[in-house]
């Protein structure tokens, strides 16, 4: 079998050409990753020097919710121009509980330092990505509420919920994926129905299944 | 579309060749943000100056308003990086005394570009949120382009001290739901 790999990677990479010379990091992997638990704790960060300078990227760490475990992943890495990178992180020890982790990562700047001058205000401004890493086990506590052709979908356990919603056709699952991903404890989503379906059906990963016929 | 037409057209090409062919598709979920001014270049840092009156008696006249904008490119992904929001935090410096900031935002651009919201930012308020809901969608990168974030000082004179000037750093972050 020939695997022709054709990357959708063409349409970022216009986006992204336009910003090189912006001296800028970019995140290419989007802003949030969930493991569950059984599953490798590890996982990266991909970071892409926009511009044609090197620059470090700066990464912190800080509490999201639940119970707080250190997760191993550098400070600062630095980046060529037009270099992409993998940050790697790492959880490293087990834990059963749900957690939420926030990367921040920012440009470390190099301009000189602001002079304060009398009668003036300056705002100096920079930028950050924000990226949540979660790591938890998966329940399915979900609540559906109805308000006309949208579905409220709330993850009303103290798990994760992670999961595909599809129409419902009669009373069986249709073929129209509507929406997918993981909804934190206490997340809420709201979902449009299309006029033809009878109502939805969420499907965690696990096979369990709340239906809900549209009233 | 011509993106589309050539897949297809590499999909055919490489089929003549192989019993089978798997296309991967693959799409960067990018979140990628800079600031700039009107005229679309690099903006670090506003500056505003609060000058005295041109007659004794009269209070300090108001200072103009400055559009900073932040043009970005968002590739939304699967729930809970299915929205994003855009914040503003201080990190650092303190407000004169007596002085305020007030952020507004209005969502511009192609595609999901979210709601807007105002903030005002002060000694006391260090955070605020600016936009919500934006999803996949995409400012442009033109002078005039991106989403305008309007930032006003507000002050009274009776409550100015001059020996209170300073440097404040804003931070905006983009951030999943």
């Amino acid at each position: 079998m020939q695997l022709a790999r054709l990357r959708g990677s063409l349409l970022g990479a216009a986006s992204l050409a336009c910003l090189c010379a912006q001296g800028q990091v970019v995140v290419r992997n989007g802003l949030s990753h969930f493991h569950t638990l059984g599953e490798s704790a590890t996982g990266v960060i991909e970071l892409y020097n926009a511009s044609d300078q090197p620059v470090t990227a700066l990464l912190s760490v800080d509490s999201l919710w639940g119970t707080q475990r250190s997760i191993q992943i550098p400070s600062e890495v630095g980046l060529d121009a037009g270099e992409r990178m993998a940050v790697p992180y790492n959880w490293p020890s087990a834990d059963s509980s749900s957690q939420g982790t926030r990367i921040y990562v920012t440009t470390a700047a190099v301009e000189d330092a602001l002079i304060e001058v009398a009668g003036t205000v300056r705002f100096k401004v920079s930028m950050r990505y924000a990226v949540d890493l979660y790591r938890g086990p998966i329940g399915d506590e979900v609540e559906l509420t109805w308000l006309g052709d949208s579905v409220h979908v709330t993850n009303a356990g103290p798990n994760f919920w992670v999961g595909t919603c599809f129409t419902l056709q009669g009373l069986e699952r249709g073929t129209q994926r509507i929406a997918s991903g993981v909804l934190r404890p206490g997340d809420r989503r709201t979902w449009v129905l299309p006029p033809e379906s009878d109502g939805v059906w969420l499907e965690n990963v696990r096979g369990q299944v709340t239906a809900s016929l549209r009233p | 579309m011509i993106f589309t037409g050539s897949l297809l057209a590499a999909c055919a090409a490489s089929a003549q060749n192989a019993d089978f062919v798997d296309a991967v598709f693959e799409v960067d979920e990018a979140a990628m943000i800079r600031a700039v001014n009107a005229q679309g270049g690099n903006l670090t840092n506003l500056t505003f100056q609060i000058t005295a009156p041109g007659q004794a008696g009269a209070a300090f006249p108001g200072v103009a308003s400055q559009v900073m904008y932040l043009q970005y490119t968002s590739v939304k992904s699967a729930a809970p990086d299915d929205q994003r929001a855009l914040s503003v935090d201080v990190v650092g410096g303190d407000f004169p005394a007596g002085v305020s900031l007030s952020l507004a935002a209005n969502p511009a651009g192609t595609g999901s570009t979210g709601s807007g919201h105002e903030v005002v930012l002060s000694n006391s308020q260090q955070s605020g949120v600016l936009v919500t809901g934006i999803g996949s969608a995409y400012s442009g990168t033109g002078a005039g382009q991106g989403i305008p974030i309007l930032h006003m000082v507000n002050f009274a004179t009776e409550n100015l001290d001059a020996a209170t000037a300073g440097v404040v750093s804003l931070q905006y972050t983009l951030s999943n739901y």
